[in-house]
């Protein structure tokens, strides 16, 4: 729980060095000294956002305790792009095809080794290394309330499988500065993403004390998620989110689970923006 | 279910952009051709021959914008007209003539983010080949920018203003989003070329481009289907206050 001390406190640093900072304009930035000509011109005014989110999650997938941490939020971009929906459950991706309501393009995703020092429950299961996931994403938002997406990822590293999330949300202005988005999860995980986590062989019963379990693919969790965004000021936003999943198939019969876990997967996250503007001078 | 914490989306290229821009303060800066030395001088603007209203947020699944012909509130003129002020006194501006439709579609959106960059500027081959006279020192060309907006990274551009619905009543912005072009009448390179700014970083509505809020109540209804003089008004003052701000980051005197 040190860590969730540590998180406030970082907040509450970037909260009070906004007093100071709110009341800057637009920095001017020299232009690079080369650009290729093919690309975007940098000139014009960019929005810098920095910030941290604080998160409670689960230690492991299936697990009942919690661990607190901390990620930075950085992000760069044209004003007027910073309204779009982002949930917390997306991953990094970059809308290579645009077209209307519909986007697509690749998603990436990094979900961190799971030791068996970092909790007593995993006594005996061995390690289990960093998984790389690289694949598609498509979404749709046929109006500006609604948005449904869809990712397919496939594993390296720690699983080689094949992982499909898919997300609905609606999204709700309450009034200008307040906006409240919801829906239903769902994950799709086949064999080969599934067992590294929640198979059990007879070598890691006989270490574990746990009996052997055979994890298959299928549907792996169901659930929902919300999330509340508040713009104080044309700077600063604050946000919190709840996401919801109830582990299911191989997953939720995992002993692990079952003997060690809980099948109801709770986070929950705090975070805090700071936005200012940058200006690129220069030619084309 | 996820086991680790989604990341923000689209952090890749800009964080190449910001290293450029870091790599790029340590070194010469390559200073755009000397404006100072154009002589002859034509205007070309075409902005003002259409107003957009946008609803955003809860709005319903058939809502679609509506354009409004403006053509004669004459802000193309005005645009013109301020921009033959702020010239220095060596500069001749000549009046020239163009097919202001031309010009007035902006920049086509395309579907494959890298399409957008393999594509040459359409601006300067229209100036080349829709405007007379030729052979002036140089081409002043200011047409419709455009600006991402909502939830859904919405396209909007030129003038216009976005109507948000929310639970608790709504909000209107009103915008002029355009860019000025300096073009060499020679070899029709693209001289100079930026984007008119937001008017100020303290808006809550962030748009790419000039914008502020107004009152809803301006807005055309069903008992009053036309644009109101106070729209008008608006949106010339609006005009008016980015084409100065955006004139003078043009060494144009």
């Amino acid at each position: 729980m040190a860590h969730v001390g540590r998180v406030l406190a970082l907040i509450i640093v970037i909260l009070l060095s906004s007093l100071r900072a709110s009341a800057q304009s637009a920095v001017t930035v020299p232009p690079p000294p080369f650009w290729p000509s093919f690309l975007p011109s940098l000139a014009g005014v960019w929005t810098v956002a920095i910030g941290a989110n604080g998160n409670l999650q689960p230690d492991f997938e299936g697990a009942k305790q919690f661990r607190a941490s901390a990620l930075p939020i950085p992000s760069i971009h044209r004003p007027g792009s910073r309204e779009e929906f982002v949930s917390p459950r997306d991953n990094a991706s970059f809308a290579l095809f645009d077209w209307d309501a519909f986007r697509a393009g690749p998603v990436g995703k990094l979900t961190a080794a799971r030791t068996a020092s970092q909790n007593t429950a995993l006594n005996g299961l061995g390690d289990v290394a960093t998984a790389l996931e690289l694949g598609g994403f498509a979404e749709y938002l046929p109006v500006d309330w609604l948005r449904a997406r869809v990712e397919v990822r496939r594993g390296f590293g720690g699983h080689d499988g094949v992982v499909a999330d898919f997300s609905a949300d609606v999204i709700v202005p309450i009034v200008q500065r307040v906006t409240w988005s919801g829906g239903p999860r769902f994950t799709w995980e086949d064999t080969r993403a599934t067992a590294p986590y929640f198979a059990i062989t007879a070598a890691q019963a006989v270490a574990s004390g746990l009996p052997a379990f055979d994890a298959k693919g299928g549907a792996h969790a169901a659930g929902a998620g919300t999330q509340l965004r508040f713009q104080v000021d044309p700077h600063w936003e604050v946000h919190s989110y709840v996401e919801y999943d109830r582990l299911l198939g191989s997953a939720a019969a995992s002993p692990l689970v079952t003997l060690r876990g809980a099948p109801d997967q709770v986070r929950v996250g705090l975070g805090a923006s700071y936005a200012f503007d940058i200006r690129v001078p220069g030619a084309p | 279910m996820n086991r680790n914490p989604g990341l923000r989306q689209k952090t890749i290229m800009p964080a190449l952009a910001l290293l450029a821009l870091l790599a790029g303060s340590c070194a010469t800066i390559d200073v755009p051709a000397n404006l100072q030395s154009l002589r002859t001088v034509g205007i070309i603007s075409a902005v003002g021959d259409e107003f957009t209203l946008t609803n955003a947020g809860l709005t319903g699944f058939a809502d679609s914008d509506r354009h409004f012909p403006i053509g004669p509130w004459g802000i193309d003129d005005l645009i013109v007209t301020r921009t033959a002020a702020r010239l220095g006194t060596h500069v001749q501006v000549q009046p020239v003539t163009y097919r202001r439709a031309s010009f007035a579609a902006h920049e086509a959106h395309y579907p494959i983010a890298v399409m957008s960059l393999l594509h040459d500027d359409p601006i300067k081959e229209l100036v080349r080949r829709e405007v007379s006279p030729q052979g002036l020192n140089g081409y002043v060309v200011v047409t419709k920018a455009s600006s991402a907006y909502g939830s859904r990274r919405r396209t909007i551009a030129g003038l216009g203003i976005i109507r948000t619905g929310a639970v608790l009543g709504s909000y209107a912005e009103l915008y002029a989003l355009y860019e000025i072009r300096v073009i060499d009448g020679r070899e029709f390179k693209v001289i100079d070329k930026r984007s008119a700014m937001p008017l100020n970083s303290g808006q809550t509505v962030r748009l790419a481009g000039p914008s502020r809020a107004v009152d809803p109540s301006l807005l055309p209804s069903a008992n009053e289907p036309e644009l109101k003089d106070q729209l008008k008004a608006a949106l010339t003052d609006l005009v008016e206050t980015s084409l100065a701000a955006t004139l003078q980051e043009f060494r144009l005197d």
